[in-house]
């Protein structure tokens, strides 16, 4: 059987291997990046909602985010939800400042959307301040979706 | 100018002014649809998950207010 095809039996064998060899040398590469990559893209991902998802050309899911954590945001500041601010010096406004951090750019346009305070006062506020925490938590949730597909580990 | 904006809607308190059923549903409406986006793939699939999220949402929600109607009063 060798003996009939010896070019095919002996080449067949160094071509796969060189093949091998350089599909590793590219996965390994491309894991490198991706390791690289993942971190930024979170990054980018928690600034602006969606905006990791769009550098992954991923359009639809970038929309769902920008659309789902503003609205909630805004929403929340159209309220007069509570904003809480980084030094609560208690645990659970700490809390709450981790949830309300998590939508990124509209953290800090708080300022500039809910220009005349909180006002807890009435019922909207107190929704306000659930539809801010909320907008922050779903956007922890695209950055973690966004982080696993840059790593790979999420094919949709 | 966003700030302007939103200054003129809370000066004339407009924001305010939502029933907690309409928060509710605002509220579930959009978190439905984005853990829809989160799990799932296709729009169609995307469509239905979000429109059964959004009615457990509210039906959980009623039934907790149910739930709590007679420590009211």
């Amino acid at each position: 059987m060798n003996n009939d095809n010896p070019v095919d039996g002996t080449s067949s064998p160094e071509v796969q291997t060189g093949d091998g060899g350089g599909n590793a040398g590219g996965a390994v590469e491309r894991a490198i990046d991706r390791d690289v990559l993942a971190p930024f893209i979170a990054v980018l991902a928690w600034i602006v909602p969606g905006l990791g998802h769009l550098v992954m050309r991923r359009r639809g899911r970038a929309l769902v985010f920008f659309l789902t954590v503003g609205g909630l945001a805004i929403a929340g500041y159209l309220l007069r939800g509570n904003v809480f601010p980084p030094r609560t010096g208690e645990p659970f406004g700490t809390l709450g400042f981790l949830a309300d951090a998590g939508s990124g750019m509209f953290y800090f346009l708080s300022r500039f959307l809910e220009s005349a305070g909180p006002n807890v006062s009435r019922a909207a506020g107190d929704y306000g301040t659930r539809f801010i925490a909320a907008a922050g938590i779903v956007n922890l949730l695209s950055v973690f979706d966004a982080y696993e597909i840059a790593l790979g580990r999420r094919t949709m | 100018m966003i700030g302007s904006w939103a200054e003129l809607l809370v000066a004339r308190n407009v924001s305010p002014q939502i029933s907690h059923f309409s928060a509710m549903c605002l509220f579930a409406l959009l978190v439905s649809i984005a853990l829809a986006g989160l799990t799932k793939r296709t729009a169609l699939e995307r469509v239905k998950y979000a429109a059964s999220c959004f009615l457990k949402f509210l039906a959980v929600g009623i039934a907790i207010g149910w739930l709590m109607y007679p420590f009211s009063h």
